[in-house]
């Protein structure tokens, strides 16, 4: 299939269940809430290294967000619900609360929940306290300049992680362009993330190594600099590739965010846009490209 | 489709209507609703002998509505769990006392020890309250432990005393000693607050545009915005609320008491500045 003249390959990204959940992080000015939430999304971007995948998932007009102030989204993905409690407690107690004027809520309404605001008010050393309104706990802990509030506890989901492209191109420059309409194009499909830093990855990994200690090495069939040496999966006037990983809070999230991702990627020098999966064996979403261009 | 109690007598005798409630009445056919026992004074009479029973075909399934001179009409909701009472007029004293689900609305005055008690649920006073709103109930030690009571208007002495949980809104002025032995929950009053608001206070947050005079047993303790009142502003906004314009991104005088008590409530007063 060619799609403005790029080749999509017929193959599928191979994704696989994750335990999701969602912040709303505020503040006085967005400024600062990009600022908190950057640092609550901060080294999360594979799931091997970082025990969690995260990215900004849009801003929040004030009057969408629990106290009026601006707001941005968190998406967070890990590999089970403890997991998540300690990513949370560390990522919010550690980047969200130092932050100035900083706010952070529940941003997902379902009925597991786990307990974060609960266990992070205890920074207060006897001297926070609570309201509850409307069925929601929120804890006011003292800072320096105010209170940092929290809600008591946070709602998790079952997400996908492991979506992903690899754009492949004539050029560096090209792909790295690509690369980044790709990411434009995820960023404005809600629930969805590219968690690398910038939503671009230029390492895409396979599993294993020929070293026992790692569990992940240089997926070298896809670097170009390798083709003399080691067998290559790309055609000769391939000089780059740049993976993009996506994760939602749906396969339908994610499948909606490949397809945008795919459209805004097919730009002129790009020769081929494929799709990483572990011949089925992993993950039981099948994302296969061609299908979800005809959606 | 509600049912509609269209009050006549014109009697002055109190008359004690706890026992109507949605959760008793609207499974019951009309006539042995009409049958229904209701103390008036010292008698105790048929329902049907104080009121007219209609259908109300714009209210909700679960709505009763009392109209006509509802003034006398004491315990309305008293207890109540679910469904929905509307009053078409002023009610009497303890409305909504005790109640632990449902929604009652007063479109008129209310009485003494509105929501007195309460547990849950939504009152709502479209008017001005009486004394001891959202306050302990005599032999009990706790007020309010739960629910949201908002009254448009102002409320008499003692609203909220002892109370535990849940929200008070009054948008108007609070009386002498409101949040008196407060022991947590919020406390909004958009104008003044009375004489030694907040006495005994344990924990809990009063908060007001003004105090008639300095508060016995508070200490000053910085001027700041906080967070969490601007989640209960927009949450009363939301609601139809009157919430202050001013107050959204205001500072607030933060005054931490009682030193009597526990030392850990607060009374927050509007910074014009």
């Amino acid at each position: 299939m060619y799609l403005n003249h790029v080749r999509i390959e017929d193959t599928f990204a191979e994704a696989f269940p994750m335990c999701a959940a969602r912040l709303v992080v505020t503040a006085d000015c967005e400024e600062w809430a990009i600022i908190a939430a950057r640092a609550a999304a901060g080294l999360a971007h594979s799931i091997v290294g970082c025990n969690c995948e995260a990215d900004l998932a849009g801003s929040i007009a004030p009057a969408q967000t629990p106290d009026g102030r601006p707001g941005v989204a968190v998406l967070l993905l890990t590999t089970s619900k403890e997991a998540m409690q300690q990513e949370l407690l560390k990522r919010i107690g550690q980047g969200v609360l130092p932050t100035p004027t900083s706010a952070c809520y529940n941003g997902l309404d379902f009925t597991e929940t786990i307990a974060v605001g609960g266990k992070i008010r205890y920074f207060g050393d006897g001297y926070q306290s609570s309201k509850f309104l409307d069925g929601r706990r929120f804890w006011r802990i003292p800072v320096a300049d105010g209170e940092f509030v929290v809600e008591e506890s946070f709602g998790v989901t079952q997400g996908v992680g492991g979506g992903n492209l690899l754009i492949q191109a004539a050029s560096q420059s090209i792909a790295l362009e690509a690369a980044q309409a790709a990411v434009a194009a995820i960023r404005n499909t809600p629930n969805a993330i590219a968690p690398f830093p910038g939503g671009v990855c230029r390492s895409p990994s396979k599993i294993g190594s020929r070293y026992k200690t790692v569990i992940a090495s240089t997926n070298h069939p896809f670097c170009p600099t390798l083709r003399a040496q080691a067998e290559s999966q790309l055609e000769p006037a391939v000089q780059a590739v740049y993976e993009i990983v996506i994760n939602g809070l749906s396969e339908s999230a994610v499948r909606q965010a490949m397809k945008a991702a795919m459209i805004a990627a097919c730009l002129p020098g790009v020769i081929a846009i494929t799709a990483g999966n572990y011949g089925g064996k992993l993950g039981p979403y099948h994302l296969h490209l061609h299908q979800i261009l005809t959606e | 489709m509600g049912l509609k109690l269209h009050f006549h007598l014109s009697d002055p005798l109190p008359i004690d209507a706890s026992p109507l409630l949605p959760q008793h009445l609207l499974h019951l056919g009309s006539e042995s609703l009409l049958e229904v026992r209701v103390s008036v004074g010292n008698q105790v009479v048929p329902l049907g002998e104080l009121c007219r029973l209609s259908q109300s075909p714009e209210s909700q399934p679960d709505e009763l509505c009392f109209s006509g001179n509802t003034r006398h009409l004491h315990r309305v909701g008293m207890g109540m769990q679910s469904g929905r009472i509307v009053i078409e007029g002023d009610s009497g004293s303890l409305a909504g006392a005790n109640m632990s689900g449902g929604e009652l609305l007063i479109h008129g005055q209310a009485g003494d020890l509105a929501g007195a008690g309460m547990k849950g649920g939504l009152l709502q006073v479209f008017g001005h309250a009486g004394d001891e709103a959202g306050a302990n109930l005599v032999g009990n030690s706790l007020g309010m432990q739960g629910g949201v009571l908002l009254i448009h208007g102002d409320a008499g002495r003692e609203a909220g005393r002892r109370m535990r949980r849940g929200l008070i809104f009054i948008d108007g002025q609070a009386g002498p000693l409101a949040g008196a032995d407060m022991r947590a929950g919020t406390l909004l009053v958009t104008g003044s607050l009375g004489q030694h608001p907040g006495i005994g206070m344990r924990r809990g947050s009063l908060v007001a545009s003004r105090l008639l005079e300095p508060p016995l047993g508070f200490l000053p303790a910085g001027v700041a915005s906080f967070i969490w009142l601007r989640i209960y502003l927009k949450w009363l906004a939301e609601r139809g609320c009157a919430v202050p314009e001013t107050w959204r991104e205001a500072n607030f005088h933060r005054l931490a008491g009682s030193t009597a008590e526990i030392n850990k409530g607060e009374i927050l007063i509007y910074d014009p500045n």
